[in-house]
């Protein structure tokens, strides 16, 4: 159950985007949640759903790996499609029926929304599948380095960054390991009302607490120990550099971004638009 | 009692590039008071075996059987946790599962959980705690200011108040020194002596387990290898080396012994043995 989740795991394959500078991807990553925001037709959505999945395509992770991601927001999902369609008031009602009232321009926001919300999670998934954690916060150390003139600590962000996603995989191993032993202790996860279930957490995660603490203090020492003192002086034995390939992904981003944008402003029917502002 | 389990394959993340079949077309038998030692190399497979044992981990394919029943069967999915109580599982350092203000609810949870009455859940966590060795002076104490060998034993307990009929313990000495280790060891026989439960010993070590068991299961890559008693085990030292494994010091002791002509049998396991058969051998002077 918790080896469902593949935010901000590595799909290690080789291709295309994986090989990117991972300042490439990170940018690329938030001009298009950037643009997501800016569409707000049928045609836009097209054009974004074209261009990611041809994206995935280059990347060659399984598609079905991926969806497997948004197995963790289903209950995100579902709870603001269902709130747009039955709060929004305004538009042509299309249902009654009791207390419900569904108008056209709630399923036009719900269907939009929904949309969003996917792309939006399976863009960044995207990105954290086909970059390594440690080459992911290298590049944004990289990419915040002038932060550094207004006394930021660059270094030490990218540095926590790092060892919270490398700590990701480790912890859910550990949560499940300690559910077994719990289970086979006969807890149980499954059953009972809303405070029993809370109850029967406690038992992972008293164990899971203790365990994280002695990782960090271990890990602090281990640092330490060897002579870690932040950024001053550190060398890297991979530089970041631009290359040829990084170039045309840049302009092809932002020409893919512009066009999104655009998209904006087609004169279209209004049944393909959302004029809504409703998140 | 008894647990059959039929040609059990497990693959993790299938589908994935991560993929790996853990276990391939594992079958045995454990019968009622069996003391087994389950060894093999680090991946091996042993953990997810003993997984399946107790219906943590459905295996991909085939089947485990306890008592002749299905322990997956869909139908009856409240089984499963029957089979957790019957087949105590301890996992590898299992102090680390411990979450409890006192020692005695620590191990209370168990029987907690069965929906047992509080006479029968006292009476257990009296028992169980009795059992590894720990008196009413460490009732109220908190598990996490006793010594790691004390921890190790209050996790212990907490799976024996369960009072399982198979106790399957997973590297139970890791991390011990020589002496805890020993010392568990020997625990662990004479509660097994005492209450009559079948045990399975998972170890990487031959050495740990040897002078225990009564039968050895051997894993090697995802395969059971052997499945006989420690000395015809030991005979197959070449291919047990090249699964990684070392046989006991003291086969390669009578090995080499038999191999300058010495007459030696080759089922001593017991260092005390050992002593005995090389004064009667050497007689005491010479050696």
């Amino acid at each position: 159950m918790l080896r469902d989740i593949t935010i901000g795991q590595y799909y290690p394959v080789d291709s295309p985007v994986h090989r990117l500078d991972p300042r490439v991807k990170l940018a690329g990553t938030f001009l298009f949640i950037i643009s997501i925001f800016f569409v707000n037709n049928a045609v836009g959505f097209l054009l974004a759903l074209a261009m990611f999945a041809a994206v995935v395509k280059l990347s060659r992770i399984p598609f079905s790996y991926m969806v497997r991601g948004l197995k963790t927001i289903v209950i995100l999902l579902v709870f603001s499609v269902v709130m747009n369609l039955f709060l929004i008031k305004d538009g042509t009602v299309l249902v009654r029926f009791w207390i419900i009232t569904i108008t056209d321009r709630g399923v036009k926001n719900a269907f939009f929304l929904g949309l969003r919300l996917i792309l939006l999670v399976l863009g960044s998934s995207l990105m954290t599948l086909t970059t390594t954690p440690l080459s992911l916060t290298d590049g944004m150390e990289k990419a915040m380095r002038p932060l550094k003139k207004i006394h930021i600590p660059v270094h030490e962000i990218s540095m926590m960054m790092s060892i919270a996603l490398r700590f990701i995989p480790i912890l859910l191993e550990e949560t499940d390991k300690i559910m077994k032993a719990q289970q086979a202790r006969g807890a149980d996860f499954e059953t009972g009302n809303l405070i029993e279930r809370a109850k029967a957490m406690v038992p992972i995660l008293v164990p899971l607490f203790i365990s994280a603490f002695r990782r960090a203090d271990d890990l602090a020492t281990a640092m330490e120990s060897r002579c870690y003192r932040g950024d001053s002086g550190r060398t890297r034995m991979k530089e970041l550099k631009y290359t040829k390939q990084d170039r045309i992904a840049y302009l092809i981003l932002i020409l893919g971004a512009a066009l999104l944008i655009a998209s904006r402003f087609l004169p279209l029917a209004p049944f393909l638009t959302n004029t809504g502002g409703t998140i | 009692m008894s647990i059959e389990v039929r040609h059990v394959s497990y693959l993790y993340e299938a589908g994935t590039p991560f993929e790996l079949a853990a276990l391939s077309d594992v079958s045995f038998t454990v019968n009622g008071g069996e003391f087994i030692g389950l060894i093999g190399h680090t991946g091996s497979g042993k953990s997810t075996l003993i997984q399946t044992l107790n219906a943590l981990l459905e295996p991909s394919e085939g089947e485990v059987l306890y008592n002749g029943k299905n322990i997956f069967d869909p139908e009856q999915k409240s089984r499963r946790r029957e089979i957790r109580q019957k087949v105590g599982l301890v996992f590898q350092y299992p102090e680390n599962q411990l979450f409890e203000m006192t020692v005695y609810k620590d191990v209370a949870f168990g029987p907690h959980n069965m929906k047992l009455s509080e006479e029968e859940i006292n009476e257990r966590v009296e028992w169980a705690l009795d059992l590894v060795g720990l008196d009413k002076q460490y009732y109220e104490k908190s598990p996490f200011d006793l010594s790691g060998g004390q921890k190790r034993r209050v996790a212990l307990a907490g799976v024996l108040a369960m009072r399982p009929e198979v106790l399957i313990l997973d590297e139970p000495a890791a991390g011990l020194d020589p002496q805890g280790r020993d010392e568990l060891f020997e625990r662990i026989a004479a509660l097994r002596d005492r209450t009559g439960m079948a045990v399975i010993l998972v170890s990487h070590s031959m050495d740990d387990v040897a002078q225990y068991v009564d039968r050895i299961l051997v894993m090697d890559h995802g395969k059971l290898r052997y499945d006989d008693t420690p000395a015809e085990v030991f005979r197959h030292r070449t291919e047990l080396e090249e699964m990684g494994l070392a046989v006991p010091e003291l086969s390669v002791l009578s090995a080499m012994l038999r191999e300058r002509g010495f007459d030696i049998p080759d089922d001593i396991l017991r260092i005390e043995d050992m002593e005995e058969k090389l004064v009667e051998l050497f007689g005491k002077g010479e050696a």
